[in-house]
């Protein structure tokens, strides 16, 4: 029951700013089984109510924000920041064949790689080869 | 609305200066009473809108659309107002408080029906106990959209909202207005 009541409490912030679902009517339901719920149903109307008394005289007029936003952004060079690429380029970067040469191109770069270390393994491998057959020897 | 949010946002985000208008248009009033309820400092709250709108400008290609759009924008003004804070070094960060372990409580003093006495003593409250209902019951938000803004569970904004009005109560209580006197 107390995770019950518990489920119902939460509800209720959420049923009085309008953002709660279908369970909505579960709530209005419970409210007159359980009294301790609907008390603090009240107790979250009265603040939910006190709102309404909320006024906006200290608001600042908001033309007066905006141009100052604006100067903040033209200080910030933020106005025109994209630059527009000749559509040329554009097909370009977005086109497969830019995608597989670079596949291509790291192919390569990985053959080579591999090219010059195992050269260097074969160089060395008939120096190691007569070493071991001079230890045999002795 | 969903889809008119990512509209405009992806308007903005290719330099449409009327779109931003129109989102500033939109939002402004509700973001400058979010900071306006919380910092009670004009000045304050005037430096971190032109931050935020200009964060707006700058970010609108990174809105991914996991809360609305007045989220989004509200979770950046509170960013900016924090670290603001901190710089000051005015305020204790608002996270520091413990939340008390849930549980239904039952306190001696009732609200009591004084709108203009409520708002008095919300003002009263502690900075993130006014935040939770400034923004369940004014901006009307879902319990989501003010965890994503004040990055905590879900559950912990429950529990702070109900513990927010138990501070009111307490704080009514010592202001020592009784039902009769009202």
């Amino acid at each position: 029951m107390k995770y019950k009541l518990k489920r119902l409490r939460d509800m209720i912030p959420l049923y009085l700013n309008g953002t709660l679902g279908k369970e909505k009517k579960i709530l209005e339901n419970s409210l007159e089984e359980f009294p301790q719920l609907k008390r603090e149903f009240l107790e979250f109307s009265e603040i939910k109510n006190s709102y309404k008394e909320v006024k906006d005289e200290s608001i600042t007029d908001s033309n007066k924000i905006y141009k100052k936003i604006l100067e903040k952004i033209e200080e910030r060079k933020l106005l025109n920041p994209r630059k527009e690429y000749p559509e040329r380029i554009k097909r370009f970067i977005s086109s497969p064949i830019l995608s597989w040469s670079i596949v291509i191109v790291e192919l390569m770069v990985i053959a080579l790689l591999f090219f010059f270390i195992y050269r260097k393994k074969w160089d060395i491998e008939p120096f190691l080869q007569n070493i071991s057959l001079e230890g045999v020897g002795k | 609305m969903r889809e008119r949010d990512f509209e405009l946002i992806k308007r903005v985000s290719e330099g449409d200066q009327s779109a931003f208008k129109e989102l500033y248009d939109e939002t402004y009033k509700k973001v400058y009473f979010y900071l306006f309820r919380l910092f009670k400092e004009k000045s304050l709250v005037e430096d971190v809108i032109v931050e935020t709108y200009t964060e707006v400008w700058i970010n609108a290609k990174n809105f991914r659309g996991k809360a609305g759009l007045l989220t989004w924008i509200i979770g950046i003004s509170r960013n900016i107002a924090m670290n603001k804070l901190k710089k000051l070094q005015s305020h204790e960060s608002i996270d520091n408080f413990p939340d008390i372990p849930d549980k239904i409580t039952s306190s001696e003093t009732e609200l009591n029906g004084n709108r203009e006495l409520i708002q008095k003593a919300m003002m009263n409250l502690s900075l993130k106990h006014r935040e939770v209902l400034d923004l369940v019951f004014f901006q009307e938000m879902t319990y989501k959209e003010v965890s994503l803004i004040l990055k905590i569970p879900v559950n912990t904004v429950k529990t702070r909202v109900f513990y927010a009005k138990e501070e009111l109560k307490k704080i009514i209580s010592r202001m020592g207005v009784r039902k009769d006197e009202i």
